[in-house]
């Protein structure tokens, strides 16, 4: 059996993690932006 | 009700309900008032900006499935049930460039089923219509049965109650600031959800390494993490394919790309899908780690909320509550309105009121909201629980749509004829290899049968189609 090695695991979880983390962020940034330009809708 | 599940007590849950159900209303009625044009009801008056419009994207992909399913995916199919889950993802990114193009083809169109119409006949509408109108309520049902049973299982809620107050609470927030609540409410909803799966999954992380995951995963369930697990990667074809013809299809996706101002779409969707990739591995990450906290999974349906609650407490479960309640609420919204847009424009306008003013259909999409969640109410209400894996069914339906709606959407000679034949043929055959080969096919050969049909008959009968009939009535009326 050809295990997966635990260096992707942990590179998986954390750029995971890391890329909700940056998402929550940019969707705030995008928010105050827009509301900047007075667009959002 | 297992005990081990409620990570609740039932009061609190109620509170919570109670609190949420209260805000999202309110924040309805508010965004409300700039819904009384069909264009505000029901695309929200075009102008969306990429703040609203990736978090609404994001929020209505990640339903409750993807919170509560991708732990179970993952403590079942390991390192591969978590990326098979996130390729549904790439439904977002193919659907960027869809959104660019529906856009600028249809400056003034509501719908999908509109598309087709217009775009391929009136077979090919009758076809996508009940092929459309199947997955939407069939969707809408297994999130009202979802709603239900996961309240009842986080917080010893009684069924028919959460059920009832959610559905309850999202027709009234729809009803009320149509196309613009389900967006403003997508946006908060969004942010929750991330916050979410992030606390929780660093939670994790500071009890236990990393790396004690997976040694204890490679002791003890090698198959875990085994990189040819068949089962597993057959998973990825289907959940890719389902998840693209999901999205290419639904009006829940078109009314955005609709709604969207003229630029956005392409940018909203790409964004979208980046940030949606992620979340089935943060949440899916909590059903490996189950093992290693020691966690006894009796039900692995509520995997995430164990794990959620073993890790941080009462708080954890409170967490887990507010992040369903937001995942079933972001989808159950989009799909009442993107349902109610339909059954409006497309059947009760032609059918009944081919005369009717704007205000007139504004006033019809109301109740159509009503009708839909009282429909969708009645079904969810007996709990029988195969119901919510007739959506299994609509893989091969959805995916024989995926190339219709392409090849129409960018190809002037595609055939008409080879499009309804696509989409039937595709269909039928897809069942039949749900039924003799099983699911994970299904999809599959659906959408292979949909593409040969489609782009087999444009080349060898192709018609010529003038792109400004998608322009609609409205222009035909106006020039």
């Amino acid at each position: 059996m050809t295990l997966f090695p635990a260096w992707f695991f942990v590179f998986l979880v954390y750029a995971s993690i890391a890329m909700a983390v940056a998402g929550g962020v940019l969707l705030l940034v995008l928010l105050i932006r827009d509301i900047g330009g007075k667009s959002i809708w | 009700m297992s005990e081990q599940s409620a990570v609740l007590s039932a009061p609190v849950g109620y509170f919570l309900l109670a609190l949420f159900g209260v805000i999202w209303i309110a924040l309805g009625i508010y965004w409300g008032r700039r819904a009384k044009s069909l264009d505000g009801f029901m695309v929200a008056g075009r102008n969306i900006g990429l703040a609203l419009g990736t978090a609404t994207a994001v929020a209505t992909w990640i339903t409750s499935n993807t919170t509560m399913l991708a732990p179970q995916f993952a403590l079942q199919l390991g390192i591969w049930g978590m990326l098979a889950y996130s390729t549904a993802s790439f439904g977002l990114f193919l659907f960027a460039p869809l959104a660019k193009r529906i856009r600028q083809a249809m400056p003034n169109g509501y719908t999908s089923v509109e598309f087709i119409r217009l775009r391929y006949g009136k077979s090919a509408y009758i076809v996508f219509l009940i092929i459309s109108l199947f997955y939407g309520l069939t969707w809408m049902v297994s999130m009202g049965m979802a709603g239900g049973i996961l309240l009842e299982a986080l917080a010893g809620i009684p069924y028919v109650y959460g059920m009832s107050v959610i559905l309850l609470v999202c027709v009234v927030y729809t009803l009320f600031g149509g196309l613009y609540a389900v967006i403003g409410t997508d946006f908060i909803q969004s942010i929750i959800i991330l916050i979410g799966v992030v606390v929780v999954a660093v939670a994790i992380l500071m009890r236990a390494p990393l790396t004690e995951i997976y040694d204890n995963l490679r002791t003890n369930r090698p198959a875990l993490l085994d990189v040819f697990f068949p089962a597993a990667i057959m998973a990825v074809f289907n959940n890719l394919l389902f998840g693209i013809g999901e999205i290419f299809h639904s009006n829940v996706w078109w009314s955005r790309a609709f709604a969207m101002r003229e630029g956005v779409g392409m940018k909203a969707y790409l964004l979208a899908g980046l940030i949606w990739l992620p979340i089935p591995v943060v949440a899916g990450f909590l059903g490996l780690a189950a093992p290693t906290m020691g966690i006894n999974i009796t039900r692995p349906d509520v995997v995430g909320p164990l794990v959620s609650a073993h890790i941080l407490g009462y708080a954890g479960g409170i967490l887990v509550f507010i992040v369903v309640f937001c995942s079933l609420a972001s989808s159950i919204d989009s799909l009442l309105a993107a349902t109610s847009d339909v059954v409006t424009t497309e059947i009760i306008k032609p059918l009944f009121m081919p005369n009717a003013s704007e205000a007139m259909l504004r006033k019809a999409a109301s109740m159509v909201i009503v009708a839909v969640g009282a429909i969708t109410w009645a079904v969810c209400l007996p709990k029988v629980g195969t119901l919510a894996s007739v959506l299994f069914f609509a893989g091969p339906l959805v995916g024989s749509t995926i190339w219709p709606i392409i090849v129409g959407l960018f190809w002037k000679k595609a055939n008409p004829t080879g499009a309804v034949l696509a989409m039937a043929l595709g269909s039928a055959v897809g069942l039949l290899a749900y039924v003799e080969i099983g699911w994970y096919s299904a999809t599959l050969i659906g959408t292979g049968v949909s593409f040969l049909t489609t782009v087999g008959s444009s080349l060898l009968a192709p018609r010529e189609f003038e792109w400004a009939v998608l322009l609609g009535e409205r222009r035909a009326v106006t020039t």
